[in-house]
């Protein structure tokens, strides 16, 4: 039970972490540069923004976490390793996630102005929560199959 | 403290056996074990296993093991000769032994002694290929022929145990050997009576050195050759052993140990047995044709080796190990049989799935990408090393034996041997144990017996421990695995 409340909290931290994040460092930068798309004014843009940037991080701590499921679930026989299974279903995932920040894009409404810079923070709300989770988190037995994992885990 | 194990005969080879793998799985701790094989049949094929599995285990040995760890431990070597015999020329037979054309014609009374206690075919029957379960040959043998203080291996022998003593050490030497054949009834008391009277005559104290002994009754027999009639040229060849005089034998031999006080010289005696031996195969003379499988008897002799090393005996002190029920032998049934049953446990876990799961990828480890296998860019830096390589390869040969004569126990002996499920990495083909070539990972919790309180670790679990302890080598890669798939005592 203290286990369960204990995950229960980091979540909803992590949650108002991001919230805050975007809120109050993502925003006033974006402000700057964006303009809203013809019939939206600033603000709601500005509000849909933090709403979608909360959806694409969870999912990309979805696909985070069905890697570590992956990873645990591997049996690490001989025939598995000369398979190119582990790495395709990092990659897989990967590509979800590339493929989960266009559509909130789409979703979103493209910027009049700006797009480079949503697209880029909409990118790296769900790329970057994936990669830096799963190089990481994955459990030992499959730790170096994010690309460069080798030069962050062997801390050894 | 250095021990001396003196195997005679066979089953002396046979429990020696069962010491190296003891030593192996870390129930052996002293700091080195001395072998010394004694046999008139050096080609005998117990022997000779024996002595491959000793450079198997010499060669596993260098791999380092951490200190902290028991596996391996015990510096295990052989004497040079590796097997000692009575009598140097193996085609001598008991005739030339003594001498028998040479006695002089006023002395025809002995003549007629040795007629008296041999028949024709034991004076003449060639030697080479041992005693044949004939001690009256090998009494007569040794008794004419061994003289111990002036031929390797006992001079090294002698210097060495000097050597311990002077230092202060007390010395430890263990005699197996069975009692109902040839070399063993003969040899056991004989080779620790001259022993001791050598090392005592080389200034060696007697308070300083402890002689224990294994006997070993009759725990087996075999069926008589079928349809082999010799041929005329090697009519005297058609002695041989008979598994229905063993027990008379057996008897023979202990009245005349004890009218004449042999086993005094023991400070420890094991007299280990079965009552009812089981059929082990048709008979074989001697040479490489008499393997045998493994026994449970060979075990706890061993476990009296070890227990003779590892404590200090006080006189006078019986002790009695019996099985509780007349139909099986379980894990209750052995002397210290929690940590006996942890060694052997971790052990042949360790050993499943290294064979199961890491041999396999070894053996094809530079067509894997290195960054799905983390311990190999861990502990070897994305390459094993030619050198490693080999090692491993020896380790998996030494993992073999260990697994075979593991389930060998299982089937040698007419109860049930409840200690391992032996059915899951091994299958019974033409009377032989053969290991299964296809080992299943989802087996590994099921092969100990009993694990009621363990924890145990599933092979996925090994992996990823394996994979997150740290280190750097062969010899690290091989703890962590061993540690981590260790049966884990759950805390009640």
């Amino acid at each position: 039970m203290k286990r369960i409340l204990t995950v229960f909290l980091k979540v909803v931290g992590l949650y108002v972490g991001i919230f805050l994040f975007v809120r109050w460092l993502v925003v006033p930068i974006l402000v700057s540069y964006i303009a809203a798309p013809v019939d939206t004014n600033l603000e709601d843009y500005l509000d849909r923004i933090i709403l979608i940037s909360i959806v694409a991080f969870t999912l990309s701590a979805f696909a985070c976490a069905a890697w570590e499921w992956a990873a645990l679930s591997f049996k690490y026989t001989r025939e598995e390793l000369l398979s190119i299974k582990y790495q395709s279903w990092w990659w897989i995932l990967f590509f979800l996630c590339c493929v989960a920040s266009y559509a909130c894009l789409v979703i979103l409404r493209r910027p009049n102005e700006g797009e480079i810079y949503v697209t880029s923070f909409l990118f790296i709300i769900t790329i970057v929560p994936y990669y830096v989770g799963t190089l990481l988190f994955t459990p030992s037995g499959a730790k170096y199959v994010p690309p460069f994992a080798k030069y962050f885990r062997r801390w050894k | 403290m250095n021990h001396y194990l003196i195997a005679v005969g066979g089953t002396g080879a046979k429990v020696a056996e069962s010491v190296l793998h003891l030593a192996a799985v870390g129930l052996m701790t002293g700091k080195s074990l001395h072998i010394i094989f004694v046999d008139q049949d050096r080609s005998n094929g117990n022997l000779g296993r024996t002595q491959v599995l000793l450079d198997t285990y010499s060669f596993c040995k260098k791999i380092g093991f951490s200190d902290s760890s028991d596996i391996f431990k015990a510096e295990v070597t052989k004497s040079s000769p590796p097997v000692w015999s009575p009598i140097p020329d193996m085609n001598a037979s008991l005739k030339q032994v003594v001498g028998y054309n040479l006695i002089p014609s006023d002395k025809e009374a002995i003549r007629g002694l040795y007629d008296v206690l041999f028949s024709e075919a034991e004076k003449q029957t060639p030697l080479d290929e041992g005693f044949r379960g004939h001690p009256s040959i090998g009494a007569a043998a040794f008794f004419k022929a061994v003289n111990l203080g002036e031929e390797e291996p006992w001079m090294t022998l002698a210097s060495k145990v000097r050597q311990d003593t002077s230092s202060g050490d007390a010395v430890k030497i263990f005699v197996a050997g069975s009692i109902f054949g040839g070399t063993g009834a003969a040899g056991v008391p004989t080779i620790a009576r001259l022993l001791k009277d050598k090392l005592i005559k080389a200034d060696v104290k007697e308070a300083h050195l402890s002689i224990g002994a294994s006997l070993i009754l009759p725990y087996f027999n075999f069926l008589e050759m079928q349809g082999q009639t010799p041929s005329s040229d090697q009519n005297q060849r058609t002695l041989v052993a008979k598994a229905d005089n063993f027990l008379v034998k057996t008897k023979v031999a202990l009245r005349y140990y004890e009218a004449n006080q042999l086993l005094r010289v023991f400070r420890s005696l094991y007299v280990i047995g079965n009552d009812t031996p089981k059929a082990v195969g048709e008979y074989s003379i001697g040479s490489v044709s008499q393997r045998n499988d493994a026994h449970a008897i060979e075990l706890l002799s061993a476990l009296a080796a070890r227990e003779f090393f590892m404590n200090d005996s006080k006189d006078g002190n019986v002790k009695l190990a019996a099985r509780k029920s007349a139909s099986a032998i379980e894990w209750e049934d052995f002397p210290d049989h929690r940590v006996m049953k942890q060694r052997l446990a971790d052990y042949l876990r360790f050993a499943f799935v290294y064979l199961a799961q890491y041999e396999p990828i070894v053996q094809c480890v530079s067509s894997i990408k290195a960054c799905k296998i983390p311990w190999l860019l861990d502990y070897f830096g994305g390459a094993l090393p030619e050198e490693s390589l080999r090692s491993l390869n020896k380790l998996g040969e030494y993992l073999r034996s260990y697994l075979t004569w593991i389930a060998e126990i299982h089937n040698t002996a007419n109860q049930e041997v409840n200690l391992f499920n032996w059915k899951l990495f091994s299958e019974k083909s033409e009377n032989r144990m053969q290991l299964l070539t296809d080992l299943r990972l989802e087996d590994l919790s099921q092969l100990v017996t009993g694990t009621d309180g363990y924890g145990l670790p599933g092979a996925m679990d090994i992996w990823h421990e394996v994979s997150a302890a740290h280190g750097r080598g062969l010899a690290d890669f091989l703890m962590a695995l061993y540690t981590a798939s260790k049966m884990k005592a759950r805390e009640r």
